[in-house]
């Protein structure tokens, strides 16, 4: 949503507060399902209405976003040649690209869901980042991860993880978030195991079932502006967790219009 | 079936399209002759108190307090004119109210605060904003919240997001559920505080209320940000080499160019300091770090820093307008160092 300015101050010019946020996208087989409206087409429109679509001054002037998407693979989104590329051996300061500008690709659902490779490399991207921009004393803030999902993570062989293989990551989450490093939140979709993703983020696993994809990522960045980092991890997940049922309470209603 | 709300006596109002989110609400577009809008609250932390808050407002608007408040033309608060309600589909009530709607008169606040981006030709602005659109934004602002605050109203969540402004800097305020007041029988605290905008003393657990000195702390923030082409008192990377955490976090270690120079460290292209007017540079000194000033205070200094006789113009460039304190044009100096907050012509001018 616009508020009419056509550009903000310059996210390059470093008057304002910076935002890194590290969008981890499951596109993994399930995501090709239901056969008549394959969840990969609803969440390729919801990227590319939401990206394309007009931000107010004041998310577009703050956030930069680095798209990681995970099936078999890990891969993340080099915004110089517009193409998903390994995770491993790409420039984290290359991966990141102003919320305006960023002109996500098409995702292609297939593979595995190698979810804790994920939530590792999104981990190293976001402290590299932050750490990188703390160098060039830029106001940045400390990054968000934002887990989108409708699925469960499984090994390399394709063998569903249990709550004992998750827990590593977890544990790395979990000791991330208390040094206040980053703000780590998992998005449950239909068909994701809620049990599972609760394990990964005790009090930031959501299962959003009812609203769509499109909403989703209004509700995530809106939410990124709304509160001080001075909150904990866990205000934030709960001030999202309110603003996703505002966001479906609201969208039943509309609905009717 | 079109989504509509009624009100308590049952008339209906037909909404169109959604036209905006906050961190509580949704904004629609009201089918009305009249340029209405409503807002609805889906999920508010206590609907009964809600309920009686709007019901509160909504009967405010007749005492004369709020009438003087709502004075002139255009309207510059959006006061609830009558509380609405609809019924959920899965049968919860959700309530909201039915308010001016401000884009009529005002464009949104924000982009006040980027004057640079501002082109002339299409937009509401005009020509695109000066120094002078700043000083009478600035002044406006805190005229309407004197002039509140003397009618024994709170903003308590004041921030950009909130407010709207006119080409020629007149400024309203929307949001007014969120205000604190009380109606005689009952006390409406606000709860709502905004990164950036919150004064030092609403931090923590057991944080004070808001209250007409932490309105005041955002005042003088919005002020610096209008007068500094959308620059913060408190931005800026720690300069005792300590990594950065938030806006928020420089507020609460004091961490502002203005009360303490080496505090922070900030990009060459920003605006100077020195471009303040002295008794303004008093003032948010004050703000910032000693007895902070009223918004009285506040409209009356920044009524006389915008008398004509106060202002030159830059030889070089009709879009510079400064102080006459300073015999040479700051924004030059700006410009010079990498970036032109008032390019001339109006177009982005980031160099």
């Amino acid at each position: 949503m616009s508020d009419g300015a056509p550009e903000g101050p310059a996210l390059s010019d470093g008057w304002v507060e910076r935002q890194p946020v590290v969008l981890l996208l499951d596109t993994s087989a399930s995501m090709a399902r239901p056969p008549d409206r394959p969840r990969i087409d609803e969440l390729n429109a919801a990227l590319a209405e939401w990206f394309e679509g007009e931000h107010t001054a004041r998310l577009r002037s703050r956030v930069e976003v680095c798209l990681l998407t995970f099936d078999s693979q890990v891969r993340v989104y080099d915004p110089q040649r517009a193409e998903l590329v390994p995770v491993a051996g790409a420039d984290p300061d290359a991966l990141f690209v102003p919320l305006g500008r960023l002109r996500p690709p098409r995702l292609v659902a297939g593979g595995l869901t190698r979810m804790t490779e994920a939530v590792e490399a999104g981990l190293d991207l976001a402290a590299a980042r932050h750490r990188s921009l703390q160098r060039q004393q830029v106001m940045v803030r400390r990054p968000f991860l934002w887990l989108l999902t409708d699925g469960a993570p499984s090994d390399p062989e394709g063998r569903p993880l249990d709550a004992r293989a998750l827990a590593p990551v977890a544990q790395r989450v979990r000791r991330a978030e208390a040094r206040d490093a980053c703000v780590f939140q998992a998005i449950g979709v239909r068909g994701a195991d809620l049990a599972l993703l609760r394990v990964l983020a005790p009090k930031a696993a959501l299962y959003l079932d009812t609203l769509g994809f499109r909403s989703i990522l209004e509700v995530l960045f809106q939410s990124s502006d709304r509160l001080g980092a001075a909150s904990e991890a866990e205000e934030t997940h709960a001030h999202i967790r309110q603003q996703a049922e505002n966001r479906r309470l609201a969208e039943e209603l509309e609905k009717m219009l | 079936m079109p989504l509509t709300v009624t009100t308590d006596s049952g008339r209906p109002f037909r909404l169109t399209e959604r036209i905006g989110g906050g961190a509580e609400g949704e904004v629609y577009a009201v089918d009305d002759g009249r340029a209405l809008v409503a807002k609805l609250v889906p999920d508010p932390p206590d609907p009964d108190a809600y309920r009686r808050r709007l019901a509160g407002l909504v009967r405010q608007r007749r005492e004369p307090r709020t009438v003087r408040l709502l004075a002139g033309s255009p309207p510059r608060v959006a006061w609830p004119l009558v509380a609405v309600h609809v019924r959920h589909p899965g049968g919860r009530r959700i309530d909201g109210y039915v308010m001016p709607d401000m884009r009529a008169a005002f464009a949104p606040f924000p982009r006040l605060l980027s004057p640079a981006a501002v082109a002339g030709g299409a937009s509401a602005v005009g020509t695109g904003p000066t120094w002078v659109t700043a000083l009478a934004a600035a002044r406006s602002l805190a005229e309407l919240l004197a002039g509140l605050h003397a009618e024994g109203y709170v903003v308590g969540d004041l921030k950009p997001e909130n407010l709207w402004a006119d080409g020629s800097g007149l400024v309203g305020l929307a949001d007014v559920d969120s205000w604190q007041f009380t109606d005689g029988a009952e006390v409406f605290p606000g709860r709502m505080r905004s990164p950036g905008y919150t004064a030092p003393e609403r931090f923590g657990s057991g944080a004070a209320p808001p209250d007409r000195a932490s309105d005041a702390f955002a005042l003088a923030v919005l002020v610096h940000q209008l007068l500094m082409a959308g620059l913060h008192p408190y931005a800026g990377h720690p300069g005792d080499g300590t990594d950065f955490r938030s806006l928020d976090d420089n507020v609460q270690n004091g961490r502002c160019r203005l009360t303490d120079r080496g505090s922070v460290v900030l990009p060459r292209s920003v605006p100077p300091a020195d471009l303040l007017p002295r008794r303004l540079t008093a003032l948010f000194r004050a703000a910032f770090g000693g007895e902070r000033p009223e918004a009285a205070v506040w409209a009356a200094e920044l009524t006389a820093a915008a008398a004509p006789e106060r202002l030159a113009v830059c030889a070089r460039n009709a879009r510079h307008v400064h102080t006459v304190e300073r015999p040479w044009c700051p924004w030059c100096d700006q410009a010079a160092r990498g970036a032109d907050s008032y390019p001339a012509g109006g177009a982005a001018g980031r160099t």
